[in-house]
């Protein structure tokens, strides 16, 4: 299968050098300037990626909605609303817990994640897939 | 408003990403639904929210790394 059948699929190169750059970065402690820097070169980079595809310039990006809304209609509209929904709902869900106290009773996504994040695999595996999401995000 | 319960939340929060993966493999399996990815690529169309989601992304990453301790 071609990689242009595979939209999501970066390079296997990039592969390499994602996976690379989060076992290089996830090295590095919370709080600490290594780790800002890591994350904020990663970021830069993303974004400059970002403005070379195009982002700063077009108020609407035609082809993308041309490719997603054709011959949709109500169950589109019906699709994205049970999306907008079930998104509010853990929007809501993480904030109630968020400002509830103590955080034991009341876990967040991050507290949860926390207890996994011990493992240094999962923290490579979060941080690489943190990547692709960026690259997927601002991909031509 | 929310239970004192440690577990009574976790299924909460169970039941809450039941439902997105669940919402997630019907919108797959039918094609004139937006799947999660359709959704991304609306979010890619307009100036504002293409930028949204990226400000999200950074956002992300900075929480989840840096001002997270594991």
């Amino acid at each position: 299968m071609a990689v242009r059948d595979r939209p999501w699929a970066p390079p296997a190169a990039l592969v390499v050098a994602i996976v690379a750059y989060a076992a290089i970065a996830t090295r590095f402690e919370p709080f600490t300037w290594p780790m800002r820097i890591a994350v904020g070169l990663a970021s830069f980079a993303v974004v400059v990626l970002a403005v070379q595809a195009g982002w700063g310039s077009g108020l609407v990006r035609t082809d993308e909605v041309t490719s997603v809304l054709p011959s949709r209609g109500a169950p589109l509209v019906a699709g994205l609303a049970v999306w907008v929904l079930l998104l509010a709902v853990l929007t809501v869900f993480q904030l109630a817990v968020f400002t509830s106290n103590p955080r034991h009773t009341y876990p967040t996504l991050s507290s949860l994640a926390n207890a996994t994040f011990q493992a240094d695999l999962v923290r490579i595996a979060a941080f690489s897939v943190w990547l692709w999401v960026g690259w997927y995000l601002v991909r031509r | 408003m929310l239970p004192a319960d440690r577990t009574a939340n976790l299924l909460i929060w169970a039941g809450i990403w039941t439902a997105l993966w669940a919402w997630q493999a019907v919108t797959v399996g039918v094609d004139r639904l937006p799947s999660f990815v359709l959704v991304v690529r609306l979010f890619r169309a307009t100036w504002l929210t293409r930028w949204a989601l990226l400000a999200g992304w950074v956002w992300l990453g900075w929480h989840i790394f840096v001002r997270t301790t594991y």
